[in-house]
């Protein structure tokens, strides 16, 4: 398939999902934000969704952006690429970058020991559920095909 | 932003663990182990649904089954060129592993016994990650349970003529006789190396007249 991302998941989401769930709602709200700020359009989190879709915070509603979310992010053309990061979350010296960033298996590990082990310096990070931040970062591909989509 | 905890109520903690292994098994029994609740699940989905699948082929059904495993973010393909087009095959999200099911309406235990032939004759590999495969069999008439048992009762006592090193065993994961597992070697791998592992499920369709609103 040489289709763009964009287009391919497009194709992907009408095949797999009724058109009239949550889900393709979500999506149709990603791609519009693509086309819409191509190269300008960076992440979403879950709670970013539910905050611009004006859903209700209940478990139907978080469990369709998440599985939206995360069909977005597979295969070849996906348009995100899910990331665990730490901040710093003292007031000195604003970061543009996270402290720490952390795999999938890192994050399943903790949840199961309940205990995460900063990868870089060793450390127990402490209260990790509430340190650690979930994000949907746009890939380039996407961008690309976002900005190509929109003619700009 | 969403901390891990506000995106943990979005799965519950063992939802999101659960789509970890959809995505990045750590090993192959890991895929399996996720893939198996979600098939069960998606079997009742699509029972659940029966009224529209009451006469539906069996393309139309795995067509439905790939459909939904995607939506769970799975690689699935219908009707995928594995030596052969198998009905379904299956993927984790990091390719790692690959999962093969061949499916048939319930036209006989002979009919059925094709398919798991074509199974492990054409397209089934055996090796390291990709050794188990499942037979899943479609009921449209009543009283499936009956013809289910039927299968497994066709499949202990003949099955060893076709399938060497035989065993069928309960499936511990599923009680009450809806799925159970059957163990063989491969002709093209041998008796040393462990045994391809199938596991047969039943999807019943069956709804009486009454039960399907006009």
């Amino acid at each position: 398939m040489n289709n763009s991302p964009l287009q391919d998941s497009i194709t992907k989401v009408n095949l797999t999902f009724s058109q009239d769930t949550l889900e393709v709602k979500v999506c149709g709200y990603v791609f519009s934000l693509l086309l819409k700020l191509g190269g300008q359009f960076d992440s979403v989190s879950l709670g970013s969704v539910l905050h611009a879709l004006k859903w209700q915070p209940d478990f139907t509603h978080k469990r369709a952006i998440a599985t939206a979310l995360d069909f977005l992010t597979q295969s070849d053309t996906a348009i995100f690429e899910r990331r665990y990061e730490l901040w710093d979350d003292s007031d000195e010296d604003v970061l543009d970058m996270p402290i720490c960033e952390f795999s999938q298996e890192d994050i399943r590990l903790a949840l199961e020991v309940n205990e995460l082990i900063c990868p870089k310096t060793g450390e127990i990070i402490p209260n990790f559920l509430d340190r650690v931040t979930v994000l949907y970062v746009v890939t380039d591909a996407a961008k690309r095909s976002g900005q190509q989509g929109s003619g700009s | 932003m969403t901390t891990l905890r506000e995106h943990l109520e979005s799965y519950g903690q063992a939802g999101l663990v659960r789509q970890f292994q959809r995505e990045q098994p750590r090993d192959y029994a890991d895929f399996v182990d996720v893939l198996y609740s979600d098939l069960d699940e998606l079997i009742g989905s699509i029972e659940a649904d029966a009224k529209d699948f009451i006469s539906a082929s069996e393309d139309v059904l795995n067509r439905e089954l790939v459909r939904l495993l995607r939506a769970r973010t799975y690689v699935a393909s219908h009707d995928h060129d594995e030596g052969g087009h198998v009905d379904i095959h299956v993927q984790p999200g990091n390719r790692m592993f690959s999962w093969l099911g061949e499916a048939k309406l319930d036209n006989g235990p002979a009919y059925i016994l094709g398919g798991l032939k074509q199974l492990s004759q054409r397209y089934a590999r055996g090796t390291h990650g990709h050794n188990c495969g499942g037979l899943l069999v479609y009921f449209q008439k009543a009283r499936f349970s009956e013809r289910f048992i039927d299968w497994r009762k066709h499949l202990s006592s003949v099955g060893a003529n076709d399938f060497e090193g035989l065993e069928v065993n309960d499936c511990a994961r599923q009680q009450g006789g809806l799925a159970f597992t059957s163990s063989f070697v491969l002709d093209r791998i041998g008796d040393q190396a462990p045994k391809y592992q199938v596991r047969h499920m039943a999807v019943s369709l069956y709804r009486v007249a009454s039960d399907i609103s006009p």
